[in-house]
């Protein structure tokens, strides 16, 4: 019998592993597993819906996917339909790639008030994600506030403030695109405890903020240093100049007419949100830095906001069975090893940084040493893999949405979408196995 | 046999991997060979195969070449050898949206390739990835151009 191989997860790690497996062990059974009938993770669900070129790397996916041997069993949780330990009787490798969904929490006081919200829900609302998709987000206020210094944090900020027509060819959900069209915010802030040099911005996604076409940028030129400093590492030097030049740029435009202000504010860290019912202040200590790390200097400052948005990263959620690193929030485990057969890839294993492609450079060392881990197991050794799998999934009644399932989706998305829009996502579980399988949804699950 | 093809891969999330695949796929049809090599762990000892090159690299960072071409690239940097005998095309990916640091990838291995005295055969392919096209499709017509122009006259004599 040929190896058989479980991956959990069908985003980006996921997919390269499988990609990588495929390539090495062209006769290998591949079972890609996924809590959602539509794979992708977070290409579908995190990149910004205005960003749809990044989104073209799900061709490759597309073909991964099709390969003789390798299947795609979405609509199918670990936990809820499957356990772990049935994972690990059944295959001979099992690789987790579950990413990090969940948000790393303010941890200040005020951080549970209606309308602070984390960005995994927020961006999971305005693209779709089914965990999210009723998240209905207060924008009735006038200010809001994205806490946060990276790409995520600019993601957002850059799609509440486009115009309709600026988000036209997006695949933003059209729930989030009115709710957005109906707001009437005047204030934007983007929030840093550093100073712009320590910021994990990139330059392309920096300088869109100097495009759009209802919002002015503000930057207080005093916060931006003449130089980058001796402690960036000599590979980052180059990406901070250029940010420092764009920032530069912005803080000395004269002051526009536009009907929205996006004011990026460096050095300020949270320390509470003010509200009896919902956010009405967000109340910020102004920081120093030393040697690129931020020092309290005791000093306050209140912005009247009624949202609050915090991207200050995520974290993997625990995975029974699995031992968990509570202090990186990962799963825990070695170079990639669990425990002997059973491994982890992309954000669950070293947590959420670094572009896509980085999951492929990773996910090849992996795949190097699952091999040649692989190779130790005697060939009759094998495991009966996904005949198992499917056994207990139809004892269960699972409706799994396999890889034509997905395309069936994908087709209805595409063909359902209005005006220039590439598609127009299903947000419900059941609306996309409704489609998946052209049924009646109450004749399934 | 026909004349062999190397394809070199400079790539990120693996778009040159695919486009690579497709050009493969056409070039063995019209009777040549090829090898694809990730840039991963090459080292100038891959100028030594009696072979074509097809440099095949995306961009990234600041008009840079990818990470998994980043030390053979410096390799060649550093080592410097002499690449009269080698003739290459160029497939280089970009997004136009990168403004000055177009197609960097590439244009970086075109600039050391010839400096170490390597012949590019015809014009670069600069694909933007923000043009709306498929790279793929791009590449496999581009391609077919490419071998009947640069390399037909050798497959008859072989
Ligand atoms: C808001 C946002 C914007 C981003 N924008 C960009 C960008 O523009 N460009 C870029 O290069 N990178 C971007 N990234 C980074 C990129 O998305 C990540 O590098 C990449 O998605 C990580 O891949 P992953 O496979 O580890 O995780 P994920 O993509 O999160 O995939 C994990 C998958 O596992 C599934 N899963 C989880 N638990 C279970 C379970 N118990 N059972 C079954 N399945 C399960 C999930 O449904 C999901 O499909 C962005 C990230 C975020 C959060
Ligand atoms: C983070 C990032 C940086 C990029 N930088 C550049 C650039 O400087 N110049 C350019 O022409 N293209 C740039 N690109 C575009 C890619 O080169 C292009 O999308 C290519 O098709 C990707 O191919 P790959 O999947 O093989 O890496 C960049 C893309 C990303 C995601």
């Amino acid at each position: 019998m040929s190896q058989q191989i479980a991956i959990v997860g069908s985003g980006p790690s996921g997919l390269y592993v499988a990609e990588a497996l495929g390539k090495l062990l062209p006769d290998a059974a591949i079972d890609v597993i996924d809590r959602l009938p539509t794979p992708y993770g977070l290409v579908r669900g995190g990149i910004a819906p205005d960003h749809q070129s990044t989104k073209n790397v799900t061709r490759q996916f597309e073909r991964t996917l099709s390969r003789p041997g390798t299947r795609f069993l979405g609509n199918v949780e670990i936990g809820r339909d499957l356990t772990y330990d049935e994972l690990k009787a059944a295959y001979d490798v099992v690789v987790l790639s579950i990413g990090a969904a969940v948000d790393r929490p303010l941890g200040i006081p005020g951080d549970a008030l209606p309308g602070v919200y984390g960005s995994a829900a927020f961006v999971g609302w305005y693209n779709g994600h089914p965990t999210h998709a009723d998240l209905a987000p207060l924008l009735d206020g006038t200010a809001l506030a994205v806490i946060g210094n990276g790409n995520v944090a600019l993601d957002v900020v850059r799609v509440i403030a486009k115009t309709q027509a600026e988000l036209a060819a997006s695949d933003i959900c059209v729930h989030a695109g009115e709710a957005m069209a109906a707001a009437n915010l005047t204030d934007l802030y983007i929030i840093g405890r550093r100073g712009p040099v320590e910021a994990s911005f990139t330059s392309k996604e920096l300088g869109e903020l100097g495009d759009l076409e209802r919002c002015d940028v503000i930057v207080d030129p005093q916060q931006l240093p003449a130089d980058v400093g001796s402690h960036v590492p000599e590979k980052e030097v180059k990406v901070k100049q250029r940010n420092l030049e764009i920032l530069r740029e912005f803080a000395s435009r004269p002051l526009g007419e536009r009907a929205m202000r996006l004011h990026i504010l460096f050095c300020a860290a949270p320390v509470a949100v003010l509200g009896e019912e919902r956010v009405r202040t967000l109340v910020l200590e102004r920081t120093r830095l030393e040697q690129g790390r931020a020092v309290a200097t005791g000093e306050r400052f209140e912005l009247p906001v009624q949202t609050v948005v915090s991207a200050i990263g995520y974290r993997t959620a625990p995975f029974p069975g699995v031992p968990f690193d509570e202090a990186r929030g990962i799963l825990a485990n070695d170079e990639g090893l669990i425990e002997p057969g059973v491994y982890a890839s992309g954000w669950c294993k070293h947590g959420p940084r670094g572009v896509v492609g980085t999951n492929r450079t990773d996910a090849q060392g992996l795949v190097q040493r699952i091999v040649s881990e692989l190779d130790q197991t005697p060939e009759h050794a094998h495991k009966f893999g996904g005949a198992e799998i499917d056994r207990l999934l139809r004892e269960r009644g699972a409706v799994v949405v396999d890889f034509e399932a997905w395309r069936e989706i994908d087709r209805a998305e595409v063909s359902r979408a209005q005006g220039a829009k590439p598609r127009e996502k299903f947000v419900r579980v059941q609306e996309m196995l409704e489609a998946a399988f052209a049924l009646p949804g109450d004749e399934r699950h | 046999m026909g004349h062999e093809i190397t394809i070199l891969i400079g790539t990120m999330t693996g778009t040159a991997e695919l486009v690579s695949d497709d050009v493969r796929d056409v070039l063995e049809a019209a009777g040549y060979r090829v090898v694809i090599e990730p840039m991963d762990d090459l080292t100038e000892s891959i100028f030594s195969r009696g072979s074509t090159f097809l440099i095949c690299t995306s961009t990234y960072g600041q008009g840079d070449v990818p990470d998994n071409a980043q030390a053979f690239f410096s390799s060649l940097q550093d080592a410097r050898p002499d690449l009269s005998h080698v003739q290459y095309g160029l497939i280089a990916l970009g997004d136009r949206t990168y403004k000055a640091t177009y197609c960097g990838g590439g244009r970086r291995f075109d600039a050391l390739l010839s400096e170490l005295g390597a012949t590019r055969l015809g014009e670069p392919l600069m694909h933007d990835a923000g043009s709306g096209t498929l790279p793929e499709d791009v590449a496999v017509d581009w391609v077919k151009r490419w071998a009947d122009t640069w390399l037909a006259r050798e497959v008859e004599v072989a």
